[in-house]
């Protein structure tokens, strides 16, 4: 049985369509990530499938449920709020009891799941302290807690991680998706940060203006964006404007590039090249036989810890490319260089559909 | 500290006592005076130092009847405090969460505070004779019901409004129903605003004049009508007057304390996120 489907879900706030036609099924324990900009719709849909909105139409089923008339406190789901929301009046250890405290579950028993996920969350010892003495970190731990205690069936995080400070959210990811894992609980995240989706999902839902863009696993939608939208909001990539011909040959200004993947036959086209693509050298007899090359000229070079990001002015448009530190042969600004891609790599979509 | 920042340290303070003693004057004469007999109320130029007397407190209480005007001010005022905090808590609270008859609605009840409330006492007066009403602690607290909610309403529905949703969706998605939602934790979390309007509540109804001096009568008055009695065709009494303007600050002063302790309670609250 499906953990979750969510079928043809539509919403409007007033005027505003916020979720067109919204469909995703989930597999038991599965990790789906919803990413798209503010305003995309997709906390439109975690908030319905929490049951906090009403769909205008479409059904939602929670195990084979349908659970569109439900009331969010007869759903088995717990969610995790991006402000933490932890009750200001209470405990760390009253906290994550309550949905138990509000099933009037015996006292012992309520002692004894709160220190399991205290130490499940690592914040043992801290039972008694009150929320405002805690960290933000430590808030959306005890949040995870609370949301865990009552065994939700389907675990809702609502962007978690935005309040967070980077070293925080970068720890916390990790320890999530290990928490979701290890339980095995179905989980539905909501994003709009790419490096959250690509690192945490099993599978990520772009989203744009209440529609959904691609449904793929991070991999596929990293290396297979089904539209210019989706290589643009995840992951970075350089934008060329020109022509397609026969399907084979992408013309940019006066340059001829040969590629393989293309959505055009002939016409208006924009092709998306990774950084990581694209590799770059001084002289032109270390270009392998067969790549696409461009002349240019080094504008910044930026360090990024792990991999060092040239910016590149090629007929006045600035191209990216990245390469891991240790091949960094010391290229720095002013330097006349080349650049040249594999055929394999780009992709080329059709003009009209945007990037924005 | 630097040097100049001590000095204006000081300058800072001196402005302060000598506005602070601007204010505090004519209440702290107003104490003084309470402890005199008439004879030293009048005397100019003023002394300073006599021996105090109790006798104006006295006599206020037992000639003045001032102990059932006591009793009225504060049945009135509690009473109407204790029927409008319910009431506005809950119409507040349904503004501020479920937007309840839209912006409109909203104004229409802040709208009602705009009248200058000489022009509504003398109709009321018409309506309260007809219902006999007039001269009853009970129609006198009807007025102040009226006059009062729209204002706590108001102060109630910015507290709820400080509120984030997510605690009460949180309080849901745990399984807790609307109202014990509200009950467990919009209410406790509320507490201190809730205090706070009721105290001022309170002390709008402890020093209302205007609808006190109309609707009520001799066995009805409330302390601020039986004050201003104490002007009397012999001159005004100001022995016993100040007496009286002191029982009259007393509740007041202590509510304040307790106000006070309340508000900087509900700041502190302010931390959820």
């Amino acid at each position: 049985m499906k953990a979750l489907v969510v079928k043809d879900l539509h919403k409007s706030f007033g005027n505003v369509r916020a979720v067109v036609g919204f469909t995703l099924e989930m597999e038991e324990g599965e990790f789906v990530t919803l990413l798209g900009p503010s305003g995309c719709g997709k906390t439109t849909v975690l908030r319905t499938v929490a049951g906090f909105e009403k769909a205008d139409k479409g059904e939602i089923y929670i195990f084979g449920k349908l659970s569109n008339d439900i009331p969010p406190e007869k759903r088995d789901v717990g969610m995790v709020f991006q402000n933490y929301a932890l009750f200001p009046n209470m405990t760390v250890a009253q906290n994550i009891a309550f949905s138990m405290m509000i099933r009037k579950e015996p006292q012992d028993k309520i002692k004894k799941r709160v220190g399991e996920l205290l130490e499940l969350v690592q914040l043992s010892g801290l039972e008694n302290r009150y929320p405002h003495q805690l960290s933000g970190g430590q808030m959306q731990r005890v949040a995870l807690a609370r949301a865990l205690a009552k065994n939700p069936k389907i675990l809702l995080l609502d962007e978690p991680l935005s309040a967070l400070d980077a070293k925080v959210r970068q720890q916390l990811r990790g320890e999530i998706r290990k928490l979701q894992m290890k339980l095995g609980i179905t989980t539905l995240f909501v994003t709009h940060d790419q490096e959250e989706a690509l690192t945490m999902s099993d599978r990520i839902v772009v989203m744009k203006d209440g529609v959904i863009q691609q449904i793929g696993s991070p991999r596929q939608i990293y290396d297979d964006p089904i539209n210019p939208f989706v290589a643009h909001f995840v992951g970075t990539s350089s934008f060329l404007e020109g022509e397609m011909l026969d399907g084979k040959i992408f013309i940019w200004k006066d340059e001829r590039f040969e590629v393989r993947k293309s959505k055009v036959k002939n016409g208006k086209a924009l092709m998306v090249l990774r950084p990581t693509h694209l590799k770059m050298v001084k002289d032109e007899e270390n270009v392998p036989d067969g790549s696409n090359v461009m002349k240019g000229r080094v504008s910044l070079v930026t360090f990024l810890g792990s991999v060092v990001r040239v910016h590149v002015m090629i007929k006045e448009e600035e191209i990216l490319v990245e390469m891991p530190s240790e091949d960094f042969w010391g290229f720095k600004e002013g330097d006349e260089v080349i650049v040249y891609f594999s055929p394999d790599f780009p992709l080329v979509f059709p003009k009209e559909q945007n990037i924005q | 500290m630097r040097k100049s920042e001590k000095r204006w340290n000081i300058i800072a303070h001196i402005i302060l006592i000598v506005f602070s003693f601007i204010i505090l004057a004519p209440i702290l004469w107003t104490i003084r005076t309470s402890f005199a007999t008439d004879v030293i109320a009048y005397e100019i130029p003023p002394r300073f130092f006599f021996k105090p007397t109790i006798k104006n407190y006295i006599n206020i209480l037992v000639e003045n009847n001032f102990i059932r005007h006591f009793k009225n001010s504060f049945v009135v005022s509690l009473s109407s405090t204790l029927i409008s905090i319910p009431i506005a808590s809950l119409a507040g609270y349904a503004f501020a969460r479920y937007n309840t008859g839209g912006e409109r609605l909203k104004f229409t009840v802040i709208a009602t505070q705009m009248l200058p409330p000489i022009v509504l006492v003398i109709p009321l007066f018409a309506i309260y004779m007809k219902f006999h009403l007039v001269n009853t602690l009970h129609g006198l607290t009807i007025s102040y019901l009226a006059f009062n909610l729209p204002f706590l309403i108001w102060i109630l529905m910015g507290f709820f409004e400080g509120i984030p949703k997510e605690l009460e969706e949180a309080a849901l998605i745990d399984g807790a129903t609307p109202l014990k939602a509200f009950l467990k934790i919009v209410f406790p979390i509320s507490a201190p605003g809730i205090m706070a309007a009721a105290v001022l509540s309170f002390i709008m109804c402890w020093n209302e004049f205007l609808f006190a001096l109309v609707l009520t009568g001799a066995s009805s008055a409330t302390i601020p009508v039986a004050l201003a009695a104490l002007q009397t065709q012999r001159g005004v009494l100001i022995g016993k007057l100040s007496a009286g303007v002191v029982m009259a600050i007393a509740p007041i002063v202590i509510l304040s304390l307790f106000i006070q302790k309340y508000l900087v309670k509900g700041l502190s609250f302010g931390a959820i996120k």
